[in-house]
């Protein structure tokens, strides 16, 4: 069945413009028409109006509702099938029109089913002051001939004119009765729905608009969630209209509704806002025009919503307290929110055009974030509280569903206040440790293990790990231990942290992750892990592995940090390094390599003292270069000897304890790149991807400033390293057949 | 968060761009997406899975390195520590709250201080040495230890798969 659902055409937007548009045009004309031929329209609508409401004091409410309006009346298959709710109203009106006039009901329902039939219950009753539209000649001349106000449409009007009223004078159409069209659409509920269709279709082309201009194509989360958000926000706002507020009186309905569509709206604009800027900040190639575009929107929405608090602000002084608070909470609401995702960016563009950190970041992140989502919460739950205690009607389903959402709400609350508390236990905490500058830790410790960044001033656990005092406590608040040596962060002659962290560890830790941290084990004697990490367990069976294990971190100037090497591995290494570049000497290599301990490093010194003066060949092109300052000693080439024997290189790749760079399979690396590039040639970038096959025939290629130019090394890398482990499976595959075949 | 997430990405990916080890690549495919990595993991050499290069998927989150990101392998494999959708069970890759199977203790979970690099080498040394305590996949671990050569030859099937080789 939902496959089904599925498949049946939606309403096309064209098409619901087209529709719209033409509805438009035909009660404009309408109006005009009725403008035109008939000046007095307006007392005659009053007139109406006071007979009605005349009527209605004297039936006091009589066979079911007063002055209840009924409306739409859908008869046929009209394209308004959104609309249908009226059918039941439109059976009623029929039934107690038939009073009246009972074959003129009969045989105009039956006959016409244009359209809807504006109805009143006392009209009908009486067989007076109906008002049906687009009825057939013949209908309206029987209307006529009952008397009733009855007005019609079109080419009957000037029939039933002469006969009901007579003696106007027609007038021509002008501009001057422009205004008087207007209003009078306004007083013709025909032309009111229309009206309101209309508006309508104008959003949805506006959101439609937006969405080509700053957004693009919707990505499938991002249209998922607007879904949700979106019969979220009717739910909740039928519930409230309906349910809290009762409205009946058919003006308010229309008022509340256009109220709430336009906060809808914004609000759906603000949520998409949200998710793509949340998509975006996990892209480093975003253009900066994609930014500006969104902030400006989001600029745009706050704006709106500003003014919308100010349309509040004037109705609530003529409608009272009440329905100021309901209109201004879901503003607010919106306000927040808008606000909440624009400081987010902004420290978002900051963080990433600014190198190095800001120290004080985490602390202003933090905050911010507390402040928007607690105000959020404490604004909705206010004003759920307020339309539960207002709309006075505890046994209720728009009660039960009102309880519901204050009780997450509620919980919501709990949950972020409980995990503030815990942060400001762990940054209590967190003073008692000293401070320290970079300069007075050892040269390994130099950046920030958490964030890799370099270590200006930081924090010194009572194990000597130094970090950033934000990044570790943005750590700290997920797992009291240090990062680095899982050093518990709890001691027993600190008293006072301790009572602090029990206190910290069920509340903050458990709600804010739904973790089960072991408490205990902060409480029990504090095994010192080994200092390598987990790491080391698993790369210890690597002999070529464990030595870089501890590199990682180290920015290249510090690896040369004193490795033993015995003699006889330099000279292996010493060899390898002048595989690579056979005109470097011997000699230099091991001399390098004895001063500096590691293969990396000494082929670094080569390729800067043969590659320093020449310009970095890879510079970014065109394309949107990346946001992050790479150090211009990337950009040097690591320039590979293409000659190198393949059956050599093969020898080479097997288990001879490699330094992590394994060069020997570049000559592998480099053939690869050729075909690659060849069967790019007919693309545009060929240029590009030659030039690329060029350079990174190195060991792991370079790491460019273009971002597809990364994309594009990588993918080659990748191709290279399938065919090296092809070629090898290959070979091995031949040399163990081989190997069974002698040893048959 | 993402800022600074970013920016350590950025390090770890140039890192492993200059300076890669041995038989394993890894990066973002595609840099709209700078948080989900693809990574090429070539089987350790003397196993059962040698020359295989076994592609698989990073996920990491808005907070990394806060937080571990998620690895899958986006091919078939077949081994006790790798879930049959190829999620990969090891406990580096555990936040330090959570212990879904009860016996890791939290040195063995994540931190800060690990590195993409360092969970694919612990990958690589998974390969080589499936821990068949917290199996994973259970008819493999059932497998690997009472039927050797029945996994050595799935494990062998497997690799000739990732290298586009037909069976013999």
């Amino acid at each position: 069945m939902p496959v089904v659902l599925d498949r049946l055409p939606l309403p096309n937007l064209t098409w619901y413009t087209g529709l719209s548009v033409l509805l438009l045009a035909c009660s404009v004309y309408y109006a005009g028409v009725q403008v035109t031929l008939n000046p007095n329209w307006k007392e005659r609508l009053l007139e109406k109006s006071n007979g009605l409401r005349e009527e209605g004091h004297m039936e006091g409410g009589g066979g079911g509702g007063g002055d209840k309006v009924f409306l739409y009346h859908t008869t046929g298959n009209t394209e308004e099938g959104g609309e249908q709710g009226s059918d039941g109203y439109t059976e009623e009106g029929g039934e107690e029109g038939s009073d009246g006039n009972t074959e003129e009901g009969g045989e105009g329902n039956g006959e016409v089913s244009l359209y809807h039939t504006w109805n009143t219950e006392g009209g009908a009753a009486e067989g007076e002051d109906k008002l049906s539209l687009y009825h057939t000649t013949r209908n309206t001349e029987e209307g006529g001939e009952e008397g009733g106000d009855e007005v019609s449409l079109y080419h009957t009007y000037d029939h039933q004119q002469s006969t009901a009223t007579g003696g106007q004078q027609e007038r021509q159409m002008t501009p001057y009765l422009i205004p008087e069209v207007i209003s009078f659409m306004f007083h013709e509920p025909l032309c009111i729905w229309t009206l309101i269709n209309m508006a309508y279709c104008v959003l949805i082309l506006l959101g439609t608009l937006i969405q080509r201009l700053v957004f693009g194509e919707l990505r499938v989360s991002e249209q998922q969630h607007i879904k949700d958000k979106f019969w979220n926000f009717v739910f909740y706002k039928f519930i409230f209209v309906f349910g809290v507020m009762n409205v009946q009186a058919m003006d308010e309905v229309v008022l509340w509704c256009s109220w709430f569509s336009v906060l809808g709206f914004l609000h759906l604009l603000a949520q998409l806002c949200k998710d793509r800027f949340e998509y975006l900040s996990l892209s480093a190639t975003t253009p900066w025009r994609t930014h500006v575009r969104l902030l400006g929107l989001l600029g745009i929405i706050l704006t709106i919503a500003t003014f919308c608090l100010l349309i509040c602000v004037v109705v609530g002084c003529h409608s009272g307290f009440n329905t100021f608070a309901f209109m201004v909470a879901e503003c607010i609401l919106l306000i927040v929110r808008t606000l909440y995702v624009i400081t987010r960016y902004c420290i978002y563009l900051w963080e990433i055009t600014h190198e190095g950190l800001w120290e004080r970041r985490g602390r202003y992140v933090y905050t911010t974030e507390l402040v928007f989502e607690l105000s959020e919460l404490v604004i909705d739950m206010v004003h759920h509280i307020h339309m539960l205690v207002w709309g006075n009607m505890f046994l209720t389903m728009a009660s039960l569903v009102i309880c519901m959402q204050l009780r997450l709400l509620f919980y919501q609350l709990q949950h972020k206040i409980k995990s503030h508390c815990s942060y400001l236990r762990v940054l209590q905490l967190m003073n008692k440790y000293p401070e320290v500058s970079g300069d007075e830790v050892c040269v390994e410790e130099r950046t920030c293990a958490i964030c890799w960044e370099l270590l200006g001033t930081g924090r010194c656990l009572p194990c000597s790990h130094v970090f950033h005092a934000s990044c570790l406590l943005a750590w700290l608040h997920q797992d009291l231990s240090c990062p680095t040596c899982r050093h518990k962060l709890h001691k027993p002659e600190q008293s006072e942290a301790g009572s602090l962290l029990e206190g910290l560890l069920p509340g903050g830790e458990e709600d804010n992750l739904g973790q089960d941290n072991g408490v205990g084990d902060v409480g029990g004697g504090h095994s010192h892990a080994p200092p390598q990490g987990p790491g080391w367990r698993y790369v210890s069976w690597l002999p070529s592995f464990s030595v870089e294990q501890s590199h990682t971190q180290l920015p290249r100037h510090q690896q040369a940090s004193a490795q033993p090497a015995p003699t006889s591995q330099l000279d292996n290494l010493a060899r390898q390094v002048q595989q690579m570049f056979p005109d470097v000497s011997y000699s230099y290599i091991l001399e390098d390599l004895q001063r500096t301990h590691s293969p990396e490093v000494t082929i670094d010194n080569i390729l800067e003292q043969r590659l320093g003066d020449l310009p970095p060949m890879f510079t970014s092109q065109g394309g949107p270069s990346s946001m992050f300052d790479m150090s211009q000693s990337d950009h040097r080439d690591e320039i590979k000897d293409e000659d190198e024997d393949e059956d050599d290189h093969f020898q080479d790749a097997s288990p001879a304890p490699q330094p992590r760079c394994s060069l020997s399979f570049g000559s592998d690396v480099s053939s690869c790149h050729y075909t690659t590039s060849s069967e790019d040639s007919s693309d545009t970038e060929s240029d590009l991807s030659s030039k690329v096959s060029d350079g990174c025939c190195g060991s792991g290629g370079r790491f460019s400033k273009c971002p597809r130019e990364r994309e594009q090394i990588l993918a080659q890398r990748r191709a290279a390293l399938i065919s090296q482990a092809r070629h090898r499976y290959v070979s091995e595959d031949k040399s163990s057949s081989t190997m069974q075949e002698s040893s048959d | 968060m993402a800022g600074r997430a970013l920016k350590r990405l950025m390090t770890e990916y140039k890192q492993l761009t200059l300076n890669p080890p041995e038989g394993i690549i890894a990066g973002p495919t595609n840099e709209e997406n700078f948080f989900e990595w693809e990574a090429l993991i070539m089987g350790p050499e003397g196993t059962c899975f040698e020359c295989g290069v076994f592609p698989a998927k990073l996920i990491f989150p808005p907070d990394y390195p806060l937080s571990p990101p998620k690895m899958q392998f986006t091919c078939e494999m077949f081994h006790p520590n790798i879930y049959s959708d190829g999620r990969v069970c090891i406990s580096i890759l555990h936040a330090p709250g959570d212990d879904p199977m009860g016996y890791e203790t939290s040195a063995e979970r994540w931190s800060p201080v690990q590195s993409v690099e360092k969970i694919l080498l612990s990958v690589v040394s998974m390969l080589a040495e499936p821990n068949d305590e917290s199996s994973a996949n259970v008819d493999a671990a059932k497998m690997w230890r009472d039927d050797r050569d029945q996994f050595n030859k799935i494990a062998e099937k497997l690799v000739r798969k990732t290298l586009n080789l037909s069976y013999p």
